[in-house]
């Protein structure tokens, strides 16, 4: 489903619309379906690294996420752009003490 | 290598394993746009917006280093990534953003280009006055640090 994100009123609020996916609205539609459909092809040929996707285009493969990032800020500045783990499956990010409600701190 | 040591009271005011046990590493940071972001909006001749202040909490259970999504989104800062979260309700879409987190009490500046934005609403520091946890630094950031928790001592020490 195609959605405003209401209340952000930044730069990407007037850009791009998102998709609802679980829990998450996400902003890089364009480049998440991309990725997606070329995957397979992907996995084949540069496993392991990071894709640059702006658009409906693969920018380039890159060692590291850092790497990848820094070219496209150097190529599209503030436009959405999306760097992706060409893997199998998803990077995973584990934070368990926030998902047991343990953080607060207090004396 | 700079060195940053924190000695922990209790809310009575004495140094001791009680206030570092309550409160954990906590310190200042504020978070800002990743140099990246800002070279671009200078090019563009657009404003570059302030920093936004807060406490972080060191959490070496934590895998990646996290921001409360909605000051990233303050910022305007665009998500370049997603990643699965795994959470009590299971496994969550979440964005990464790059930042640039600064640590005020010690001058440090650590940009990041995949902090993940997540919901630390009503994550407080019960310190006078309480202050917002916006941010937890995970082991990311950790695997380039040296940390040393002293408890008997009452205080906790970072190396990078």
């Amino acid at each position: 489903m195609t959605t405003q994100r209401p209340g952000w009123g930044g730069r990407w609020a007037r850009q791009r619309t998102s998709i609802e996916i679980g829990d998450t609205k996400l902003p890089l539609e364009q480049e998440l379906k991309y990725f997606q459909a070329n995957k397979a092809d992907l996995l084949q040929h540069h496993g392991g690294q990071y894709a640059l996707i702006h658009g409906q285009e693969l920018v380039g493969t890159f060692s590291t996420f850092a790497e990848a990032f820094q070219e496209g800020a150097k190529r599209f500045g503030t436009e959405p752009f999306l760097v992706q783990h060409i893997s199998d499956k998803p990077d995973q990010i584990q934070y368990p003490a926030l998902v047991v409600g343990r953080l607060s701190a207090g004396l | 290598m700079p060195v940053y040591n924190s000695f922990v009271r209790d809310a009575a005011g004495n140094e001791g394993p009680g206030g570092l046990a309550a409160l954990g590493a906590v310190f200042a940071i504020e978070i800002q746009l990743h140099p990246a972001m800002a070279q671009a909006l200078a090019q563009q001749n657009q404003p570059i917006p302030a920093g936004i202040p807060g406490l972080a909490l060191i959490d070496t259970g934590a895998s990646g280093t996290c921001v409360h999504e909605p000051i990233l989104q303050q910022l305007s800062i665009n998500p370049v990534g997603v990643v699965q979260g795994l959470t009590a309700a299971g496994a969550v879409k979440q964005n990464l953003y790059p930042a640039r987190l600064v640590f005020p009490a010690t001058g440090w500046m650590l940009d990041v280009p995949n902090t993940v934005g997540v919901n630390l609403a009503g994550q407080v520091a019960n310190i006078v006055p309480p202050q917002p946890i916006v941010a937890l630094l995970g082991r990311d950031l950790l695997s380039a640090w040296t940390m040393t928790w002293n408890g008997p001592g009452g205080f906790w020490t970072v190396a990078f």
